[in-house]
């Protein structure tokens, strides 16, 4: 998680009782003076097999031992800007890194220890329809070209949201193409929404749109055809910013975020009024609500950025 | 088309550890499977950093060595940092060079080959660097960019002890502990009682130079090491007081790190002349050049060749080599270490000067050109 209103990382330890979601305990993390930037904490993560947490910050990659609460720096470079996304493809000594250099419209690929780059994915708008947001307020603040690259926010045309290696083929959510593909841009599936989230799930991809509406698609055909499986909104009346999203057999969880101000990407049709920051826990099967958990005490505002089932080893 | 990837011979010149560690301050931004020509000292550097993928151990001041050692099938394109031995036989072969110069302000000219042949060329920044570029004519013009240095990646807490380097402190014209006794020399200038650094000291340097060092009857009291670069660079981030030659990585490595820094005189040719351009800028007092402690320094060597200048530099050295320069020259280190203060607005100046870590940009324009060649 992040926080609009300040720096620091976070990370938030929930559980589920059964009937109730709780907070069982929330750490904040105070990042590298050199490396903050207001508003901006953890985003993506990945979840590795000694339980330790890999996250992406801003402008490096932490490493978060959950049970001890640390957190140290693991990938500090200057070529990396607004991470959003950060997954491992492969084992041992083939085990890769793949990385939503968003800022840069660009995947890296790095060796497993994070000690060679090996390759970088440049990506283009699927189309040149595709919206330009040239004019974006959001864009003017910090982008000052005296800032070094990793401090500054750059204006990106594709905004790779999620990074997914699945079957030994990278698969990214693009939020300005509403799209999923391939990372070299083949197998599209176009999403009525901002895509989000991609979760690997009896062999179909699911995917969060941040409007709350949930869909899967089968990464085996040429092009996807998606499938709506939930409208979070319609089935529990919560909204919010979804980013975030778990499954189980049983259950599905996606994440809520607050919105004070319309984002540059249009959200949905509805009033942001009413949008609240938590976690929305519904029964897979039928799409019912089973519970709300809210996060607003965590921070001034803070942002759920992702979901990721965890057990004390 | 998707490229494949990049395989990129690395030729970084033997002459102590500037070359090696700018190249690898490249290498850290190129997607690529990197190959690189170690020849001595620069193995020091090279064979132990992970971004390397491969070495090949050969002379390469000498083509005829290359030749025989090398491959020249196995690779697509070459990054050379500032040596020229072998640029003809890169372009004999057909190997698109990509030519960095970490001296470009140094030297009678610069219209060596390298420059119409390479593909592309940098230059790193320094004083002097700009109105030379200006006075030249080139079919495609150099880049100039920032320091080619690595950085750490986030300060660290609790600096304590003081931090000594001198380089890779060999050459082919310099051999230590043979024809140089600079490491000791800098352990009789360091420990002595005119100075309280500090504590502990480490002298980092190439494994020769701290060999050589290791015969002083004050080894006991510094630890010697030869450290990879990013662990150079660790130690740089923890460290209370660094003290370094008249480099250039090295000072700015020093500078971009924030760190007490002071100034031992030089070792080698270019060392001179730097120091003397660090002076000019007012980064450091007058005084410590072979100039100012050698009466006998022979200034018609500052006009003359890189090995003529060198040659000179040694037996200054060796002149200098008593106990009163060493006083002099610990004089001169404490005062450097109580007028910090007054230093600090130039030393900051100088670096944004210089500009901002060069490396990525390199990188950027050898990574567009190979996806260019596959679009």
């Amino acid at each position: 998680m992040g926080d609009f209103q300040s720096p620091d990382g976070m990370l938030a330890g929930i559980g589920w009782t059964g009937k109730r979601l709780k907070i069982l305990w929330a750490h904040r993390y105070v990042l590298p003076l050199e490396r903050q930037l207001y508003g901006k904490g953890f985003t993506g993560a990945e979840l590795l097999p000694d339980g330790d947490i890999l996250t992406c910050g801003f402008n490096a990659l932490y490493l978060i031992n959950p049970i001890r609460k640390t957190c140290r720096p693991w990938l500090v470079r200057d070529d990396l800007n607004d991470l959003h996304d950060v997954a491992v493809q492969g084992k041992g000594g083939e085990r890769r890194l793949i990385i939503a250099n968003t800022g840069l419209d660009r995947i890296d690929v790095f060796r497993g220890d994070g000690a060679k780059l090996l390759n970088r994915i440049p990506l283009t708008p699927l189309n040149s329809e595709s919206p330009q947001i040239d004019n974006d307020p959001y864009f003017d603040e910090l982008a000052n070209a005296d800032r070094p690259i990793y401090l500054r926010k750059l204006r990106d045309q594709v905004h790779p949201n999620t990074v997914l290696s699945l079957k030994d083929r990278i698969w990214v959510s693009r939020l300005n193409d509403r799209a999923l593909t391939l990372v070299n841009g083949e197998k599209v599936t176009y999403l009525p929404g901002l895509p989000h989230d991609l979760v690997p799930w009896k062999g179909r991809i699911w995917m969060t749109t941040t409007d709350g509406r949930i869909w899967s698609s089968n990464p085996d055909l040429r092009q996807g055809n998606p499938r709506c499986e939930f409208d979070s909104y319609i089935c529990t009346g919560r909204s919010g910013w979804i980013r975030g999203l778990s499954i189980s057999e049983r259950l599905l969880i996606v994440g809520c975020t607050r919105i004070s101000r319309m984002p540059r990407e249009r959200w949905t049709d509805r009033s942001f009024a009413h949008t609240e920051t938590g976690l929305l826990l519904m029964n897979r099967s039928d799409g019912s609500s089973l519970d709300w958990l809210s996060l607003e005490e965590l921070g001034e505002h803070p942002k759920v950025f992702g979901i990721y089932s965890w057990s004390r080893q | 088309m998707k490229p494949p990837v990049l395989r990129l011979l690395c030729d970084s010149n033997p002459m102590c550890f500037g070359s090696t560690s700018a190249m690898l301050s490249v290498l850290d931004f190129v997607p690529a499977e990197s190959t690189a020509l170690v020849n001595g000292v620069t193995a020091e550097l090279l064979a132990r950093d992970s971004v390397v993928d491969r070495t090949i151990s050969v002379n390469n001041k000498s083509p005829e060595s290359m030749q025989r050692a090398v491959d020249f099938e196995d690779f697509d394109a070459v990054l050379v940092v500032s040596n020229q031995s072998n640029i003809a036989l890169y372009a004999d072969v057909g190997l698109p060079i990509f030519f960095v110069d970490v001296l470009y302000w140094y030297g009678p000219h610069k219209q060596q080959p390298v420059w119409s042949l390479a593909e592309r060329t940098f230059i790193q920044n320094f004083p002097g660097v700009f109105d030379r570029l200006e006075s030249q004519v080139y079919q495609e013009p150099p880049v100039i960019v920032g320091p080619l240095i690595r950085q750490a990646a986030v300060s660290s807490p609790g600096r304590k002890g003081t931090l000594i380097q001198i380089g890779g402190a060999r050459s082919r014209w310099i051999r230590p502990g043979d024809n140089s006794l600079f490491s000791e020399q800098v352990l009789s200038w360091i420990c002595h009682q005119e100075l309280n650094l500090p504590q502990p000291l480490t002298l980092a340097c190439g494994k020769d130079a701290g060999k050589a060092a290791q015969h002083s009857h004050l080894a006991d009291s510094i630890h010697i090491d030869s450290f990879a670069y990013d662990d150079f660079i660790s130690k740089l981030q923890q460290t209370a007081v660094y003290i370094t030659t008249p480099g250039q990585g090295a000072v700015f490595e020093g500078l971009a790190a924030g760190v007490d820094l002071l100034f031992l005189p030089p070792q080698n040719a270019t060392q001179v002349l730097q120091l003397a351009i660090y002076e000019r800028a007012g980064l450091v007092a007058e005084g410590l050049n072979l100039t100012a402690l050698d009466p006998l320094f022979d200034h018609s060597a500052l006009e003359a060749s890189e090995e003529q200048l060198t040659m000179e530099v040694l037996r200054s050295l060796n002149r200098i080599n008593t106990p009163e320069v060493a006083e002099q020259v610990a004089r001169h280190l404490r005062f450097q270490y109580e007028t910090l203060n007054q230093v600090h607005a130039v030393r900051r100046a100088f670096i944004e000067f210089i500009g901002s870590p060069g490396g990525s940009l390199v990188a950027e324009a050898i990574h567009r050109w190979w996806c260019e060649q596959w679009m």
